[in-house]
């Protein structure tokens, strides 16, 4: 073992290796390194920074890449491209075993390079050169790893970061779909807040809308959602013959137009339990606290009680025993019938609902191959697609099987269709054959993963319960869970690994390392906690990925890696409607009107023609916007004033009869003294705004009530707009009992003035993006 | 705010204005924009070119098509298409048909490398004319050279969505409901004397986001939370007159009326043109990955595609834009010479793509392929047949297409450049 130490008389880091000064090393690396300068490197960051980009990007990449000429004549050396996560720990353990491996007393990755042992390419690096030396200063640290201790990030410290009643109030909005309580507040305001915000994090995890809010995470992901549209959709998808009781809500096969209700609500929760199937499995799995990688190894699915009956599952025998609950659901192992014998499905995980099959079907020539690229893209964090993005020339090929044989094919289908294998025995429709017809191609290779190969037949069959196994026991799973969370709680995808060919490489790079340096703190504490999801989340949640808000006297390429900046989708806005202003932006049939009728227009998906969510507002969602906060502000107002003060949500301080002038213009000092109170607060409540009544935003705010007053006082107008009335109960939509309606007129001027402030407040940026 | 910090916001931003151009921001809003317009039309899923203008019979070397000979290939003036006898669907329309009644217009350039095999990488290349990650549309640099900081420049409706930074992008969806949003203050998008706040006190409100939007920006310096801020001023900027699209866009019961899927994204499109805002457009359908079935299904999907681009052309035509707006169409890629196992065909690098419009030299067709469907080589001056000379690639088409929209020096392409090494083909003007 070799340590670094940092000298402070010379201000120069020392290295030594088992303890001993080597005078030697130190004078290649002061050339190379600086003489050891500034940060220490171990293993992995001198391979990163230095092996990788001065050495092997340059002069290695190109014919030792899995595609690369040298692969196709079997050399060991396998370095792979900046496309690849985690390529720089798979390359590290590729260049290690090679720099193991002597030939007379001498590394062969100190030998090759030379044009020695017959290379391939000739020699491309000379004795002398400082990339020669880089490789030997690899092979001493092959024999002799260093490690170095400490956090060097120099970016973080220059960093404003939320505190922790700030991170509880964001936390507990996006993840609970709520305010925190004033207790969940005290307990963070203390000296243990960190400790106490971990706690609270904790507890909104298990939480319902946390779950929902998982779901959407990864229903963006996989797109299943596309077999939701409307009720009983998914239904479709299940051979009748096979599942009989498909229609178990219709046994007399009665034309829709005679369904009972009771019937149309059977059909609609039968269809949503096989639509959710995947989402709530994942959903089943963080809820009770199993590893993660049971989304892929579950032997079993999940059902709520109508999608039980579906498959012809007693919902008693597996516990599900109220009907109504319909969000509910169980594990069961599901048995299809076929010339009426029970066929048990080998579930694994996701990969074998039919939603699943269905969203990525297997076609004569596909043959598995988007199945098998999704499961890279979902489950590895590796997008092939990016990978096999170089032009290339199909029609000059000659082979009759060139994804076997030719070059500009092999780099992604050696990677691709051992995978697409494993799904053989699952036809395009989803159905599960064991002996797949038409037969599985020759031409195609063994079920594997990796280096990995089914060898048995017997097995192939149960090849995805297998190929579960194998990609959940990969260093990416944790780290695509950890990217899918990511993206979808900080709003933009994780910093890719900079090409070495990018002008802004340094800086790009070293942004990326202080992600990285975040990244793998909260994969190891994913790790210690079972590989449960929800350590991902708290992990992101308490880091400064999701706190920063303001940073000082910082190149802001450095800086790139934290905050968080995107528009809320229309999920999450709708859900911080009800807990900031006490109501819901509803459409006719008291569905939240964002995800529906605004959806697409919001920047939201379909699942199916537009599967990327708009993260950049455009002219139409900022007038969205603008419409949502009128219709709310003109519904809310009249709503809270007709509650008795200490029951209200925006106005507990001031009543419509307190105007801030009287007719000669006077300030009437308590009434001011009110507005700017509850102007106050709700700043806190909509904005998470702590501010002091002289603040310049206060003032603003009460500018903006104090001109609406006097517009509206000096026209004399006292029509409330019919809408903008206390005429209805905003929970339900219904119009009150006589005895309760209020808030019909205007009298004092200040009813709009108050709803001009709520508008204002909801277009904040804080209020559309935190 | 003045045009200098608007254009440093612009430029902060995700949604960001490259430069001054012929049109400032000001004289945009207040003059719009005049044309000429884009309609990019992307057939998803790779298209068979031999089944449209470049067609092999089958006495081809691999068969490549069974439903007609070689010696019946139809001709009109210089176009080449599969005969009257090929059924391309109820409610479609035949490539013979289509060439006969656009003939003058129409150029077809065949043989077009993508250099890929890959839906994704083929679209973006088609589009962007690069096969890497990261270029925006031609739409993109388009809008944002015509029309800096013109939220509603780029109007999509599928197809290759890529902006790169350069401005943002629109999905109109439920057309009825941009009517609605279009007028936010009122209650009632159709009257305008009932709102939800006096106009002085709507514009008081929208005036108070603005200053407080500017001071929580003044300092910002978290590159993220930044642009988001940027961004969202300029969503709200009072010169996207969203109200003026609205005016223009067709009622969704007329667009139901429209029978084709790309019809209906047409109609749209060309009222974002007549009301001065959209520059560009990206429309797109699919069914073109026809891996089985593909007499079947691909036949019959070209069908509809010549129909709708056929009904778009009339709705040009009924705006009065026909002198304004240039269609281009084209394909992730091509498909291959051959029918596999399941009757289907295969991704093949080599595909095809047409335009129509202002500033091109119609009843024309540049490049071509051999008997094997495989790409000719072209003399880059002449564009005559030359087996020393180069393949067209996508980067060829997209270079010509920049200099046809007057954008190939604007700053938006210069941030995006073409390989300096793509030859200036003369595509579109003989």
């Amino acid at each position: 073992m070799r340590v670094n130490r940092k000298d402070d008389a010379l201000g120069v880091q020392v290295c030594q290796r088992a303890g001993s000064l080597a005078a030697g090393f130190v004078a290649v690396t002061a050339s190379l390194l600086g003489g050891c300068k500034g940060d220490c490197y171990d293993n992995a960051a001198f391979y990163e920074q230095k092996i990788w980009t001065q050495v092997v990007a340059k002069n290695c990449v190109k014919c030792h890449a899995p595609e690369g000429v040298a692969a196709t004549k079997n050399a060991k050396f396998i370095q792979l491209s900046q496309s690849f996560p985690g390529f720089q720990e798979i390359n590290l353990n590729n260049i290690s075993e090679i720099a193991k491996v002597e030939y007379e007393g001498k590394s062969v990755l100190l030998r090759k390079p030379l044009g020695e042992m017959s290379h391939g390419g000739g020699p491309v690096l000379s004795e002398d050169s400082d990339e020669y030396k880089l490789l030997e200063e690899m092979v001493k640290r092959v024999k002799e790893p260093v490690t170095c201790s400490g956090d060097d990030s120099t970016v973080i410290a220059n960093l404003g970061q939320l505190t922790a009643e700030q991170t509880l109030r964001k936390a507990t909005l996006q993840l609970a779909g709520r305010l925190p309580s004033e207790a969940e507040l005290s307990a963070v305001r203390g000296e243990d807040g960190e400790m106490a915000l971990g706690a609270a994090i904790d507890a909104l995890m298990n939480e319902e809308t946390f779950y929902t809010v998982l779901k959407e995470i990864y229903g963006d992901v996989m797109l299943t959602g596309r077999y939701g549209q409307y009720d009983g959709q998914a239904l479709g998808l299940l051979n009748a013959t096979e599942y009989p009781q498909r229609n178990w809500w219709n046994p007399t096969n009665v034309p829709d137009n005679m369904l009972t209700p009771q019937q149309i609500s059977d059909r609609k929760w039968s269809g949503y339990g096989v639509a959710a199937e995947p989402l709530e499995l994942i959903a089943y799995v963080a809820r009770n606290n199993k590893p993660f990688s049971e989304i892929l190894t579950a032997d079993y699915t999940v059902v709520n009680y109508q999608s039980a009956k579906t498959y012809g599952i007693d919902p008693a025998a597996i516990g599900l025993t109220n009907p109504g609950n319909y969000y509910e659901f169980k594990p069961a192992k599901v048995s299809i019938t076929r010339a009426g014998a029970q066929i048990a499905l080998p579930h694994a995980g996701v990969l074998t609902s039919p939603v699943w099959m269905n969203r990525w079907p297997t076609t004569g020539t596909n043959l598995n191959r988007a199945r098998a690229r999704m499961t890279y893209k979902f489950f590895l964090a590796t997008d092939l697609l990016a990978v096999a993005e170089r032009p290339i020339d199909p029609s000059s090929v000659t082979s009759t099987n060139p994804t076997r044989d030719d070059q500009y094919c092999t780099s992604c289908h050696n990677i691709l269709d051992p995978m697409a294998s494993t799904f053989q025995s699952w036809a395009a429709d989803g159905r599960f054959f064991p002996m797949p017809t038409p037969a599985w191609p020759l031409a195609m290779p063994q079920p594997g993963f990796g280096a990995k190969k089914i060898e048995s037949v017997s097995q192939y069959p149960t090849a995805l319960s297998w190929l579960g196994q194998q990609v959940t026991a990969d260093t990416r799973f944790g780290m695509s869970a950890l990217n899918n969370l990511y993206v979808g709680l900080i709003g933009s995808e994780p910093l890719p690994y900079p090409a070495a060919d990018d002008p802004a490489f340094d800086e790009k790079a070293t942004a990326w390392r202080e992600q990285n340096r975040i990244m793998q703190t909260i994969l190891t504490s994913y790790t210690t906690a079972n590989q449960n999801v929800k350590a991902l989340v708290k992990g992101l949640i308490m880091s400064p990925i999701y706190r920063t808000v303001s940073s000082k006297d910082q190149a802001p390429g450095l800086v790139e890696p934290f905050g968080t900046g995107r528009l809320l989708i229309p999920e999450a806005l709708a859900r911080h409607l009800y807990p900031t202003v006490g109501v819901r932006w509803v459409r006719y049939d008291r569905q939240d009107a964002l995800p529906t009728d605004y959806n697409l227009l919001y920047g939201g998906i379909d699942f199916e023609n537009v599967t990327k969510r708009l993260t950049v507002p455009n002219a139409i969602i900022g007038n969205v916007g603008q419409r949502m906060a009128n219709e709310i502000s003109c519904a809310a107002t009249p709503w809270d004033f007709l509650k008795p003060q200490a029951q209200r949500a925006l106005f507990k301080f001031v009543e419509p009869s307190q105007y801030p002038e009287d007719e000669n213009g006077f300030a009437v000092p308590n009434a001011v003294g009110n507005i700017k109170q509850t102007i106050q607060h709700l700043h806190a409540r909509l904005l998470g705004e702590n501010l002091e009544i002289g603040d310049p935003e206060i003032e603003r705010t009460y500018s903006l009530f104090l001109e609406t007053y006097r517009e509206l006082q000096k026209k004399k107008d006292q029509t409330l707009p019919y809408e903008c009335q206390g005429r209805w109960d905003q929970n339900t939509g219904m119009a009150l009992p006589m005895d309760k309606i209020g808030i019909t007129d205007d009298k004092f001027y200040t009813v709009r003035a108050w709803q001009a402030v709520v508008a204002y407040l909801m277009l904040d940026w804080k209020y559309l993006y935190e | 705010m003045d045009r200098r910090s608007f254009l440093k916001l612009a430029a902060m931003s995700g949604v960001a204005v490259m430069t001054p151009a012929a049109l400032t921001r000001t004289s945009y809003a207040a003059a719009r924009y005049g044309g000429p317009y884009f309609i990019l039309i992307h057939a998803g899923g790779g298209w068979d070119p031999t089944l449209l203008f470049d067609p092999k019979g089958s006495d081809s070397p691999l068969m490549t098509n069974r439903g007609f000979t070689g010696a019946q290939i139809a001709q009109v003036g210089p176009f080449r298409t599969p005969p009257a006898t090929v059924d391309f669907g109820a409610g479609g329309m035949k490539p013979l048909d289509f060439a006969t009644k656009h003939q003058s217009r129409l150029l077809v350039v065949n043989g077009i490398d993508t250099t890929t095999g890959n839906h994704d990488t083929g679209t973006r290349a088609v589009w962007s004319g690069q096969v890497a990650e990261g270029y925006p549309s031609f739409a993109a640099v388009t809008a944002a050279a015509k029309t800096p900081g013109n939220p509603l420049g780029f109007i999509t409706s599928g197809g290759y969505e890529a902006t790169g930074g350069l401005t943002s992008l629109t999905r109109l969806g439920n057309v009825d409901q941009v009517r609605r949003v279009a007028y936010p203050n009122r209650r009632d998008p159709a009257n305008a004397m009932q709102t939800y706040h006096s106009e002085a006190t709507w514009e008081r409100i929208q005036a108070a986001q603005r200053q407080r939007l500017e001071a929580l920006r003044a300092g910002q310096e978290v590159p993220r939370i930044s642009r988001g801020m940027n961004a969202l001023y300029l969503a709200r900027d009072p010169a996207n007159d969203l109200a003026q699209l609205a005016a223009a866009l067709p009622s969704n019961a007329q667009i139901n009326a429209a029978t084709n899927g790309l019809h209906r994204q047409g109609m749209v499109a060309v009222s974002g043109f007549k009301a001065g805002l959209a520059v560009a457009t990206s429309l797109s359908v699919g069914g073109f990955d026809t891996h089985g079935n593909h007499d079947g299904a691909h036949i019959p999907a070209l069908g509809s595609l010549l129909f709708g681009i056929d009904k778009i052309v009339d709705e040009i035509n009924a705006a009065g834009l026909q002198d304004k707006v240039i269609i281009a169409v084209g394909s992730d890629f091509g498909r291959t010479p051959a029918y596999n196992a399941q009757n289907g065909k295969d991704h093949w690098n080599i595909t095809s793509m047409f335009f129509m419009g202002p500033g091109i030299a119609g009843n024309r067709v540049i490049g071509g392929t051999d008997p094997s469907f495989k790409a000719k080589t072209f003399n880059p001056a002449t564009l005559t047949e030359d087996a020393s000379g180069t393949r067209i690639r996508c980067e060829h088409i997209q270079k010509a297409l920049r200099q046809l929209a007057g954008v190939a020096d604007s700053e938006p392409a210069r941030k995006f450049p073409l390989s300096a090494s793509t030859q200036d083909l003369r595509i579109f003007t003989p």
